[in-house]
């Protein structure tokens, strides 16, 4: 007896396992389950049997029929489940369409924004100046005097009947401007757009935005200045990045230096981008002039600073590996929606 | 010499093309001044000189790009069976090769016996004298094998004077066993170290070797070995007698007459360091005063005695005056270019005649020739912005202006004549000096002392140099130093007198860069904590790329801040009101945008090809001279009005009406800022559409227009699809500040929601619609228009408009019925103020 009871459990599992998606599952609770079913037949069968022997064997019928019942209701919820998910079937490859369409940053605007976070999180206020600047700011006031050879490094842009105005080639007049209006102690970048009067070919664009940063404040000195423009590079190249100051002549600092780094593209072995000489000149800085100081109104035996610029353009070209200066003012969205 | 003598040699490859861009020195000229130490590389003089001083864009050894490049001498010549202007050669490139090679050749010129420079395999070339050099590898040409490449001059970056491209140099006179390496033959052991000037304009002393030696010296703290040339001793024969008008502009002036000249090709060893420096040979004298210029630093003049005129007539007598040109004067210079002078001019002249233009070129009326005998030799120091003024009047520059303009030291003209009758006298056989050294002087150089507090020193630099270390650098640099405590007082070298150095900082730079920026350490400053002022305008114009690029999908371009007339003219505007550039980069763009249309309206038609929809937007200037800017910093000047806007154009194909999608954007934009606005109707002008335009207007003020281009113009602009433009005064809009949100509390009652529909006339204006509407009923919380339509079953003249109505009380729930009465009085508003039909 108690072998049927298992045998019927072991063929009931064994028609759930075997289920085919046509088989009625009615049918088969029917057939197992059902009044004039396997189990009922099985049962009445334990009325023949001695009263202890009933006991036992009843407590067994009980149980294969409670598990048979489980079994069943198992089965029952996987079909339905079954049956929903039939018409749910999906491609997850397949593209969203129409396609999504989104909106695109110029990448100068890109690195800008990058830096000016950077800045900002040092205290750094972004400020802005005019482009079209008088001949004083961009050069007078930054140790320039009228007839000083280095205007020869910048061929500027003059307006028509306006002698004493100029495109400014440099974001630097933007300095004396801000120690003008703020004050010391000053932190300060300006990012901007700056003319040359240069033809344009794929390395030369007329129009090109800098980076200038200046600090004042009380006993800023060379080694601060070192440190915080390492700083600055190594968060635009990485911390790997390495920095190196260069003598350089700028008539609005003194001493002034060009800073390279090392090339991020081959690490200081020399590539095509670094002309082979492993660093990328990125950026120029120095300690202010006392002059520069005195135009902004500021006592150079009270504070100094030092100030940086850095070519954004340049930087944009060089993150994105731009080979031609004139995209950048070309308004091709061929280019532009790359980024 | 004999006239058929062979050419001279020099390795003049591309960098040595000689221009005031850069400035090339030979490290054998410079051994002149320098010991250079043992061992030292020149990779390592260059890092120390670029380290120091100024950037070395090159160091080259005149024999390392020669490599695999030999004398060969050609054995024969045969045709090329499959080409008619190629020659197969035999050709013995030395005992190496015991066979002779075999090379295919274009040139026209090949003899038998010829030598000739042979690139083996594995050499550098360059193909055409152009781009990166290529290596040399075994080929075959039309079915023949080559070996190698007989080299034509600009294959192999010499300067010869046969620079054809099919003209094979001829080395026939060299005295060379083929097979000797090409360097080697002619003698090219020289290293060429090309330094960036551009970023010396500070430093007049170093646009020379003894400059540049003295400086080198004090870097690597070895001898300097100064220049010392003879004094000059006084002849006699010619009267010298000379006067400076204008010592402001003349502050030095010397002068001597040397006779007894022939004029020849000077010496090989001069020829060759002039060659090494990119400064082709002429003649003795010319190669003479070019020699001491690109020694001492210092140009110098000579002129031929014979040209020389006096106003008495008088023999043996020179006359020469230096003084301001007259007003339109005209002037042949030797470049044969004749130029219109004025008074700002100095003009060296005779007793009759104007004969160099000071400083900056010689006149053709006094020029050397071939039948000179003796010359009256000038050297002379110029007012740099003099100088700098008129080369940059006359757009003419020349070494002599280059080194003008940059201050150089008055004493440098006394060594440099020094130097030259020296050189005269050791070259040119059989010359003497037939004057006195006439030698007019107006000057006084600011030489200090300057007085550096070492405490200072330590202070800006942020590290402890030695003293020892200080006085030392500044001792090789030329400074002379008296001690006192704490304190140098420093006497300035006259060289470095003329501009470059005059306060402590400056002499802090010197201290610096000599000892090191690498020894100096990196100390991050201590600042205080306070945020940032914030620019108002910086942060809107960000806020605004950011709505512009991620809300509205749209492109963000940069424009020029320039315009062209012809688009200018195009959009029919008045170029009478735009600010021109004096001297525009091409007569392309003069003009300074007025708005950012004009631009992105180039832009929408260049890439209209590309991609159905262009949706760009830009944030820019715009340059108006009759409103004030920013004040000027000196007088009471303003620059022109130069506020920031964001410029949007737009444009789709099928797309009849842009300029609903330009207004949705800025309402966006003014919406996301604060800013509630009102599109107020403009009257079309110029390239505005007359109807289709409209004048944005915040608090009252106006801040910018949305507008269509007119259908007319715009085809006329190429442009395939209406287009609609938007600017937004973003300075304005900062002015205003932003508008914080009020909470209002959350109603209480429920809102009921009605439709409405009806027809009115075709150009009713909306926003008058609405204020009738809202003016009529006290409940009427909200009219949201939902649908206009015009076409079938509409009047052509008449268009249908559907509102939802949303109804609200603070007070109590609305009924049904008050709803209705309301609806019931709106309609009649309608029919009665707008002839509304409802339907």
């Amino acid at each position: 007896m108690q072998q049927k009871f298992s045998d019927l459990k072991k063929t009931f599992d064994a028609a759930l396992a075997d289920l085919k998606d046509g088989v009625d599952l009615e049918e088969i609770k029917n057939k197992f389950l059902g009044r004039k079913g396997y189990l009922a037949t099985l049962m009445k069968e334990m009325a023949d049997l001695a009263d202890d022997e009933r006991k036992a064997i009843g407590r067994l019928a009980n149980e294969t029929k409670m598990a048979m019942e489980e079994g069943f209701a198992r089965a029952e919820a996987a079909r339905k489940t079954n049956q929903i998910l039939e018409g749910e079937w999906l491609d997850v490859s397949e593209p969203v369409f129409p396609a999504d369409e989104h909106g695109h940053l110029h990448p100068v605007t890109r690195v800008q924004e990058e830096l000016e976070d950077l800045f900002t999180s040092m205290g750094f206020m972004i400020a802005d100046g005019p482009e079209l600047e008088s001949d004083f700011f961009n050069f007078t006031a930054l140790n320039i005097p009228p007839t000083h050879p280095a205007r020869d490094m910048q061929d500027t842009l003059y307006i028509k009947n306006h002698p004493d105005q100029v495109m400014r080639t440099q974001t630097s007049p933007v300095q004396v401007r801000a120690m003008r209006k703020y004050g010391a102690p000053l932190r300060l970048v300006v990012p901007g757009r700056c003319f040359r009067n240069e033809s344009t070919d794929a390395r030369h664009e007329h129009t090109f935005y800098q980076l200038e940063g200046l600090v004042v404040d009380k006993g800023i000195n060379f080694a601060h200045m070192k440190a915080s423009l390492e700083k600055v590079a190594k968060h635009l190249f990485g911390e790997e990045a390495e920095m190196r100051l260069r003598p350089k002549f700028y008539p609005f600092v003194e001493p002034g230096v060009r800073g390279e780094v090392t090339c991020f593209l081959c690490h200081g072995k020399g590539c095509r981008v670094c002309k082979n000489s492993g660093w990328l000149e990125v950026l120029g800085a120095g300690l202010v002039h006392p002059n520069v100081l005195r135009e902004g109104g500021v006592d150079p035996n009270e504070y100094q600073g030092f100030a940086f610029g850095f070519g954004l353009s340049r930087l944009a070209m060089l993150k994105y590996n731009i080979d031609d200066a004139r995209l950048m003012q070309g308004g091709d969205v061929r280019f532009l929606q790359q980024f | 010499m004999p006239p058929s003598s062979p050419p001279r040699w020099g390795r003049a490859g591309e960098r040595a093309k000689k221009s005031v861009e850069n400035m090339l020195l030979s490290k054998n000229w410079l051994k002149d001044f320098v010991d250079f130490p043992d061992g030292l590389s020149d990779q390592d003089l260059a890092e120390h000189i670029s380290d120091c001083t100024v950037e070395v864009e090159h160091i080259d050894s005149q024999a390392a790009p020669l490599e695999k490049i030999v004398v060969g001498k050609i054995l024969k010549i045969e045709a090329h069976p499959n080409a008619d202007k190629l020659r197969v050669c035999s050709v013995d490139v030395g005992i190496q090769n015991f066979e002779p090679v075999q090379i295919v050749c274009g040139g026209s010129n090949l003899s038998d016996n010829m030598k000739v420079a042979v690139a083996t395999v594995g050499a550098k070339v360059k193909w055409h004298g152009e781009g990166e050099p290529v290596e040399i590898q075994p080929t075959k040409l039309r079915g023949v094998e080559s070996f190698g490449m007989i080299c034509s001059a600009n294959e192999i970056g010499l300067a010869t004077g046969q620079e054809g491209e099919r003209e094979i140099v001829d080395l026939s006179y060299l005295e060379v066993e083929p097979g000797t390496s090409l360097a080697a033959a002619l003698g090219l052991n020289d290293t060429i170290i090309d330094v960036d000037n551009k970023s010396l304009t500070n430093r007049p002393d170093l646009f020379s070797h003894h400059g540049m030696g003295r400086e080198i010296a004090a870097l690597l703290n070895v001898k300097f070995k100064e220049l010392e040339p003879a004094v000059i001793k006084e002849g006699k024969g010619y009267d010298l007698d000379i006067k400076v008008i204008d010592p402001d502009l003349c502050p030095r002036y010397l002068g001597v007459v040397i006779d007894g000249v022939k004029i020849e090709p000077s010496p090989e060893w001069l020829q060759k360091r002039l060659l090494a420096v990119g400064m082709r040979p002429i003649n003795n004298i010319v190669d003479i005063t070019n020699y001491v210029m690109l020694e001492v630093g210092q140009s110098l003049h000579a002129f031929d005695v014979n040209k020389l005129e006096n106003a008495s007539g008088t023999e043996k007598q020179i006359e020469v005056i230096i003084k301001r040109a007259t007003d339109g004067e005209k002037f042949t210079t030797l470049d044969g270019e004749e130029h219109e002078l004025d008074g700002n001019d100095l003009m060296i002249c005779d007793g009759r005649k104007s004969i160099t233009l000071a400083g900056i070129m010689g006149g053709q009326n006094s020029e050397i020739d071939d039948n000179t005998t003796a010359v009256f030799l000038e050297s002379a120091n110029f007012n740099p912005s003099g100088i700098r003024k008129t080369s940059q009047k006359l757009g003419l520059r020349s070494e002599a202006s280059l080194r003008y303009e940059k201050s150089l030291d008055p004493n440098f003209a006394e060594a440099a004549i020094c130097r030259t009758v020296e050189l005269f006298l050791e070259i040119v056989p059989g010359t003497k000096v037939v004057s006195e050294l006439v030698d007019i002087s107006n000057f006084e150089l600011p030489q200090g002392p300057i007085v550096l507090s070492l405490d200072y020193l330590n202070q800006k630099l942020g590290l402890e140099i030695p003293e020892k270390d200080a006085v030392g650098i500044l001792e090789r640099l030329g400074f002379e130093i008296k001690k006192k405590a704490r304190e140098l007082s420093v006497t300035i070298p006259t060289w470095r007198a003329t501009k470059d150095i005059s306060i402590a900082e400056d002499l802090i730079e010197e201290i610096a860069r000599v000892y090191g920026y690498r020894r100096i350490p990196c100390d991050l400053p201590e600042l205080n904590i306070a945020p940032p002022e914030q620019d108002p305008v910086r942060s809107l114009e960000r806020q605004v790329r950011h709505l512009m690029a991620g809300r509205f999908k749209a492109t963000e371009t940069y424009n020029y801040s320039f315009v062209s007339p012809v688009t200018l003219t195009r959009l029919q505007e008045d170029l009478s009101q735009y600010i021109e550039l004096a001297n525009p980069i091409s007569k392309e763009r003069p003009y300074l945008r007025r708005c950012l249309a004009p631009n992105l309206l180039e832009n929408v038609e260049k890439n209209q090809r590309f991609v159905d929809t262009v949706s760009l937007f830009e944030i820019g200037c715009r340059y108006i001279p009759e409103d004030a800017g920013e004040v000027m910093g000196e007088g009471d000047g303003v620059l022109p009005l130069q506020d920031h806007y964001l410029g949007i154009a737009y444009s789709a194909k099928g797309e009849a009406v842009p300029f609903k999608e330009v207004k949705r954007m800025t309402l966006g934009v003014l919406t996301e800022l604060g800013f509630s606005a009102e599109f107020v109707v403009r009257e079309g002008e110029s390239w505005l559409h007359p109807v289709r335009s409209a004048n944005i207007v915040v608090r009252g003020e106006k801040v910018g227009y949305l507008a269509e281009v007119e259908p007319n113009i715009g085809q006329g602009f190429g442009l395939e699809n209406r287009v609609a433009v938007a600017e937004l005064n973003l300075s304005r809009l900062a002015v205003f500040g932003k508008t914080e949100i009020k909470y209002l509390s959350v109603p209480e009652f429920p809102e009921v929601k009605r439709d409405l529909a009806f027809v009115v006339a075709k150009e009713t204006i909306f926003a008058k619609l609405e204020k009738a509407l809202r003016k009529n009923s006290k409940l009427l919380n909200e009219v949201e228009l939902f649908d206009v339509y015009q076409g079938k079953g509409i009047d052509p003249d008449k268009k249908s408009v559907a509102v939802h109505l949303v109804f609200r009380s603070s007070e109590k729930t609305l009924s049904s019925e008050e709803v209705d009465n309301e609806v019931s009085d709106l309609r009649s508003v309608l029919s009665n103020e707008f002839n509304a039909i409802i339907r």
